[in-house]
């Protein structure tokens, strides 16, 4: 069955890069992570007297035979990683410039996380997934098999935009409900203060989570490129403003760029990585390369 | 000061802006925006800013059409007008005939008077002013420098072309020593001419220098307009009487750059006798030639005139002549003379004493008959009769011939009667010497002799003097009476003792007798006739009158002005019309003389001289020279010779500034390409729409 927001196309490109975590994170499917806990890999890290209840099975009998004294051998485990996709569907991610290939925010994010998604499974690592506003709209506990891709990919097709964003309380709640180490992938443009979006990504981080912050923005929101008078509509309250958007561009452009750059500033300080995601730069492009700097560091 | 109020209406778009800025109301886009709190606080951190920018920007907009509209209108602010306030301002205007040139209905004159008037606008009335003709105009009652700008502008308001001898340079020299005369602090002299050519002075026909006066020559001049001129004209009569065929020619010149055709129309008397076309080429010259005739004795104005052309005042040119009556005299002798000369001889001699061979000369015919031919001769060509004879020894037919002569049309009857007398040599020498010294005798030219109608001369020394009559001349040594005074009809009889013997014709042809017939018979011209003298507009003439007495000098308009003869002339003053004015004694109908008066020649070839040509020419005469053409320049020249600041200029250099300047502050606010909508908004949800419907929140 042909999803939506899973191209052949983007998956043939995406093929060779896979999601590594940059933390070390605790999986228990082997993965391509490293793991803390030494455990029965193919990978060799160390020998080790025996103990009952060791697998005969990695009994070292070269060892043995010249010390007399039986060793295990320890191998290191790869571990898998448990990555969740926090994807905002609230009104404001429905917003389709000119220049975003007729995706709207949502729609660009949905692609995103498509194609997140198939990778993380395509290697095993479970994946969730979450819709949210100001509250969890959906919540899809992280698994890694095929057909769990398959629910994603149709969950993806069905979010639609409504309500207002609330990053705060929201990943608060997550926060919480994540028990183990994972991979937070947000998906959002994150209308909301700073200090907000830094205390919650400062939680997921207090909790040993390593969070992705894809900062998703139309280019419109970025320069504001309306000419004549207009009667700007808010797309989740419905506020109403009358602006000559060229008298208020640069004041516009300097209060964007401010906060873009006060979010990197709060994801750098959480120990978060951010990723401006412009709807006018292709989904897969932007993927791959975060992917590739991510292998690479 | 405006140079162009008009463009003050103009300052009325400077509203434009500021009713747009009111009035407009843009169609506004909706767009549904996920980011409205960014906007916000762009919107409300700008908002104040972009009042004032957008205020500002009105406000330089309406400026710059405002001051596009004052600079238009030219202002030119004074600021020196205390200078201004004790100097001296003198206007030279050109009022030659050839400021009357005309293109397009309007005049040189016109327009320079036009300028003069504006000259004075910023003249206050604590200033110095005058006005100096080129040609002396005694209309324009000009008083030299006065106080105050009125006189002038009256003045100037009744300057018209006038005819004759002009001299820019005179007038030029007259106004630099007037304002240097007053040593005022601003030394204006301001020169309106058409610059001709041939008549703006030379180097070094201005001779007054006022270095710290400002010259500035306005030029008025129009370039090669057609015009061409009578230059002279020249009669010929080979018969001077009536019925004699006359000749007249016509020098036609044309002062312009192309060829001129035109008719030429010679008139008598102000009508019309013939016409004829002439073409003259580019700065030629042509005659003109008429023939006719003319019937009638006493004067006759000729006139040669040409097509109405660029310069009117040219265009006719007069010459008068005076068809006499023939001046014959006609010397009846009873009986043949016994010294073997008649008495005609010595009339001849006497009429003519520089004619060695006694031969009739001029005008003047001496003829001679016997008295009984008297009846067949036509006596009205006579002008005086001298009868030989003794009158109680006529015979009736004689008699009665000779009531006839008395009434002939001539002025003198001369009778000569008696026996010649035998005067010794020595005393007839001494008779006549003691003619000569007696002071009386030198009043003999002075005598009006008009009146008299008939002299007789006695053979005798001895004249009886009967009561009533009056004793004219007496001999000094003896008292004798020689020139006695009777009564008679036509206004007295004049009789002279004295001997026409031809043997003491050395006595008659050298003493008092030549000097009294000369006398007796050239008056008897001017009572028929007038001496004529030609003069050119704008002269003096002084013409030789017989008597002390007044006179009435009426001029070709009509105009009669009374006048006294001084010293047997009489000064006729400038005559500024041209035609020909008539002298006649005071309250009298006989016409004295008269004077032909024409302009005073070609009025050059109207092309203004080049402005270069002109400083050079006139370098040196003040401390500033400015030429100029039109009102333009003009002002620009008294706004630098007054001290004032010409501030148009200025404006529109601001005004420029300030476009450059909205355009980089326009741009500021809306660059160029944010003018152009490039944003879409996306198509909202049923949800959205609903919410946008909502009411608006108050920022």
């Amino acid at each position: 069955m042909a999803h939506r927001y899973l191209d052949p196309k983007t998956i043939g490109r995406l093929r060779r890069v896979s999601v590594v975590a940059r933390g070390v994170v605790e999986g228990f499917i082997s993965g391509l992570h490293k793991s803390p806990y030494l455990g029965f890999s193919t990978e060799f890290a160390e020998h080790r007297e025996y103990a009952p209840g060791d697998n005969l099975r990695y009994l070292d009998w070269k060892v043995v035979g010249r010390t007399d004294r039986n060793y295990i051998k320890v191998f290191e485990e790869e571990t898998n990683v448990r990555c969740y996709i926090l994807l905002d569907v609230s009104g404001s991610m429905g917003y389709k410039g000119s220049r975003s290939d007729g995706l709207t925010k949502l729609e660009y994010s949905c692609y995103l996380a498509g194609a997140l998604a198939y990778l993380m499974i395509r290697q095993r690592d479970p994946v969730g997934l979450v819709a949210f506003t100001h509250k969890v709209e959906h919540y899809m506990a992280p698994r890694s098999s095929a057909q769990h891709l398959g629910l994603i990919l149709d969950q993806l097709e069905e979010v639609r935009t409504g309500g207002g964003t609330g990053v705060g309380a929201t990943f608060h709640e997550l926060a919480e409900r994540m028990k183990k180490r994972s991979l937070v992938v947000v998906l959002s443009d994150l209308i909301d203060d700073v200090e907000t979006v830094h205390s919650a990504v400062h939680h997921f981080r207090h909790r040993k989570h390593e969070v992705v912050l894809f900062h998703v923005l139309d280019p419109d929101e970025l320069d504001l490129p309306f000419g004549g008078l207009v009667d700007f509509i808010d797309m989740e309250s419905g506020d109403r403003i009358q602006v000559d958007p060229a008298a208020v561009r640069g004041a516009y452009r300097e209060t964007i760029d401010r906060f873009t750059k006060n979010l990197r500033r709060s994801a750098d300080e959480a120990g978060a990585v951010y990723v401006p995601a412009v709807t006018e730069t292709p989904y897969d492009m932007l993927l791959a390369r975060y992917l590739m700097a991510r292998s690479r560091s | 000061m405006w140079g162009a109020e008009l463009f003050l209406l103009g300052t009325l778009t400077a509203a434009i802006p500021v009713l747009i800025h009111l009035l407009a109301r843009r169609k506004s886009l909706p767009v549904y925006w996920p980011a409205l709190r960014f906007l916000l606080e762009s919107h409300r951190k700008t908002a104040r800013r972009r009042k004032i920018e957008q205020v500002l920007l009105m406000l330089l907009r309406a400026g710059i059409l405002f001051l596009l509209a004052i600079g238009l209108a030219r202002p030119i602010i004074r600021y020196a007008s205390g200078a201004l306030a004790g100097g001296t301002v003198v206007i030279v205007i050109d009022n030659t005939m050839s400021m009357g040139a005309e293109e397009e209905a309007r005049s040189s004159l016109g327009e320079g008077l036009t300028y003069a008037q504006k000259a004075l606008d910023g003249v206050p009335d604590s200033a110095f002013v005058g006005v100096v003709p080129v040609v002396k105009d005694p209309t324009l009652g000009l008083t030299g420098l006065g106080k105050g700008v009125e006189t002038a502008r009256a003045c100037l308001r009744v300057v018209k072309p006038v005819p004759g001898r002009a001299s820019l340079a005179a007038a030029m020299n007259e106004a630099l020593r007037l304002v240097k005369s007053m040593g005022a602090a601003h030394q204006e002299v301001l020169v309106v001419t058409d610059l001709q050519r041939n008549a703006f002075p030379v180097q070094g026909e201005i001779t007054e220098k006022a270095p710290a006066a400002v010259l500035t020559v306005v030029n008025t001049g129009r370039h090669s307009p057609v015009n061409a001129t009578v230059e002279d004209i020249s009669a010929f009569m080979p018969v001077a009487a009536p019925g004699g065929d006359l000749s007249v020619t016509g020098i036609i010149v044309n002062t312009s750059s192309t060829t001129v055709k035109t008719i030429a129309a010679l008139e008598v008397d102000g009508a019309r006798r013939s016409t004829q076309e002439v073409t003259v080429n580019a700065g030629g010259r042509t005659e003109a030639s008429f023939s006719t005739r003319l019937e009638t004795a006493g004067l006759h104005l000729l006139t040669i005139a040409i097509a109405k052309d660029a310069l009117e005042g040219d265009n006719v040119r007069h010459a008068a002549v005076f068809v006499p009556q023939v001046l014959r005299t006609l010397v009846a002798t009873a009986q043949d003379d016994p010294g073997g000369q008649s008495p005609a001889f010595f009339i001849r001699c006497a009429l003519n004493p520089s004619s060695v061979a006694g031969d009739s000369a001029g005008s003047i015919v001496v003829d001679e008959c016997n008295m009984l031919e008297l009846g067949v001769r036509d006596l009205d060509q006579y002008a005086a009769v001298l009868v030989n004879s003794d009158l109680d020894a006529l015979d009736d037919h004689a008699g009665r011939n000779l009531e006839r002569y008395l009434d002939c049309k001539g002025t003198v009857v001369f009778f000569a009667a008696g026996e010649p007398m035998k005067i010794p040599q020595p005393d007839s020498l001494a008779f006549s010497q003691s003619l000569l010294a007696d002071p009386l005798i030198r009043r003999l030219p002075g005598i009006d002799m008009g009146p008299f109608r008939s002299v007789r001369i006695y053979a005798t020394s001895e004249i009886p003097v009967a009561p009533g009559d009056e004793v004219v001349l007496k001999t000094a040594q003896q008292a004798r009476p020689v020139l006695v005074r009777k009564a008679a009809k036509g206004g007295g009889e004049y009789v002279f003792a004295l001997s026409a013997d031809p043997e003491w014709s050395n006595l008659v042809l050298r003493g008092v007798f030549p000097l009294l017939l000369q006398q007796m018979v050239y008056s008897s011209e001017r009572a028929g006739g007038a001496v004529a003298c030609r003069a050119v507009a704008g002269e003096n003439v002084h013409v030789p009158v017989a008597a002390e007495s007044s006179y009435d000098l009426v001029a070709p308009s009509g105009r009669i002005e009374r006048m006294h003869t001084v010293g047997g002339n009489l000064d006729t003053g400038a005559l500024l019309e041209t035609g020909v004015y008539k002298i006649l004694p005071a309250g009298g109908d006989e016409l004295a003389a008269y004077v032909t008066v024409n302009p005073p020649g070609p009025e050059g070839d109207l092309n203004a001289i080049r402005p270069d040509t002109v400083a050079e020419r006139i370098r040196g005469a003040a401390g500033s020279i400015f030429t100029v053409t039109g009102e333009s320049e003009l002002n620009n020249a008294l706004t630098l010779s007054r001290k004032g600041l010409p501030v148009y200029d200025y404006i529109l250099a601001l005004v420029v500034a300030m476009a450059v300047f909205e355009t980089f502050f326009a741009s500021r606010i809306t660059p160029a390409d944010d003018r152009k909508r490039t944003g879409k908004h996306v198509p909202p949800s049923d949800d959205l729409k609903a919410k946008s419907a909502a009411p608006l929140r108050p920022e």
